[in-house]
């Protein structure tokens, strides 16, 4: 059981990082393929899609909000 | 009237109200659950427009949340009667579109209902704003990380009662919700995970915080008993701010149910009159 809370604990804290990827990445993408976007600055979608998602939930990660304002 | 004639005329007011069966709770709680459910596969069959799915999930969201506060205070049965497994099912099933555990909401909520307004002891206290629009800004700032996401104060809360047990059921409910939403996101659903669990869920929260504890209780300083929340008259109507312009009548008689208050409020008003309550805008 120890492993299983180890293994919990780290997933949710490292929660922001992976939505930003696993979630936005292909949000994003598939956003970018409804309005008909190809290759937006010469990279596919989903390339562009992880890029930006990554980034934003990295930087959520760090500052503890995905909206900028902190409580 | 004397304290202890008031005291007996409102017992046995509020009385009246509490025997009846509220069938309207499991039908509006499973009910709701279904038609969230069923929105999945008539928008990946391309049967409903996802224009059309996404203000409905929105909407079961916001739904989704007094089914299980009713079951909450055993309002369908209470511990030991016959229709306890059902009083439970409603209270699981129907914030499944939440993804809220039924067991945290009852705990903290029991805690909300000691210490209402308590700055340390209430946890639903962090809804405490200056105004209607700061309400709504700060139902997302407060479920930011920095405070511990949406459960914020509710862990704290839950170790001061010693049953941070319970937490479990919020890892388990959120590792479920996000691995739902990356599954649905890697097989080419992202925008129909996000426009019918993700951004509901969120605007559904904020929504629930807006008129369920903030609207009744602001400026939620006052921690009496007849004081502690206010009857108010809602520009949107009753129905539509979740029945909470009566929501002084469910501190004081939990046991009445949401659908009967507005009742219970008209026969108790000489009372509540006399009792000094806070009445905002003509609920005549």
């Amino acid at each position: 059981m120890p492993i299983v809370e180890f293994f919990v604990r780290k997933t949710l804290h490292f929660m922001p990082i992976l939505f930003g990827f696993l979630f936005f990445g292909p949000l994003f993408a598939q956003i970018m393929d409804g309005l008909g976007w190809k290759e937006p600055l010469g990279l596919s979608t989903l390339t562009l899609g992880l890029i930006v998602g990554g980034t934003w939930g990295i930087l959520a990660f760090f500052r503890g909000s995905w909206i900028w304002a902190r409580p | 009237m004397t304290e202890a004639e008031l005291r007996k005329r409102e017992r046995m007011i509020a009385r009246k109200y509490a025997d009846r069966f509220p069938w309207e709770v499991p039908v509006w709680g499973l009910g709701n659950l279904l038609i969230w459910l069923s929105l999945w596969p008539l928008v990946f069959l391309n049967i409903l427009p996802l224009w059309i799915a996404f203000p409905i999930a929105c909407v079961n969201v916001m739904a989704c949340f007094l089914p299980a506060h009713e079951a909450v205070h055993g309002m369908i049965a209470r511990p030991g009667q016959k229709l306890r497994w059902l009083n439970e099912l409603v209270g699981h099933l129907s914030l499944l579109p939440m993804a809220m555990p039924y067991r945290i909401q009852k705990l903290t909520h029991f805690e909300h209902h000691k210490h209402v307004n308590h700055p340390e002891h209430d946890p639903d206290i962090t809804t405490q704003s200056r105004g209607p629009w700061h309400a709504i800004w700060q139902s997302f700032v407060q479920r930011q990380r920095g405070k511990g996401g949406v459960l914020r104060g509710y862990g704290y809360i839950l170790e001061k009662i010693g049953r941070s047990d319970v937490l479990v059921d919020g890892a388990l409910y959120q590792l479920t919700f996000f691995a739902a939403l990356f599954a649905l996101a890697w097989n080419g659903y992202a925008i129909e995970a996000a426009l019918l669990w993700w951004a509901p869920r969120h605007i559904g929260i904020a929504y629930i915080q807006f008129f369920f504890s903030w609207a009744p209780h602001h400026p939620a300083v006052k921690r009496g008993r007849y004081d502690n929340a206010k009857f108010f008259k809602s520009r949107v109507g009753n129905i539509a701010s979740m029945g909470m312009q009566y929501h002084l009548i469910h501190h004081l008689h939990p046991f009445i149910p949401l659908t009967d208050t507005p009742k219970a409020f008209r026969e108790l008003r000489p009372i509540l009159e006399a009792r000094g309550c806070r009445f905002e805008g003509d609920l005549s």
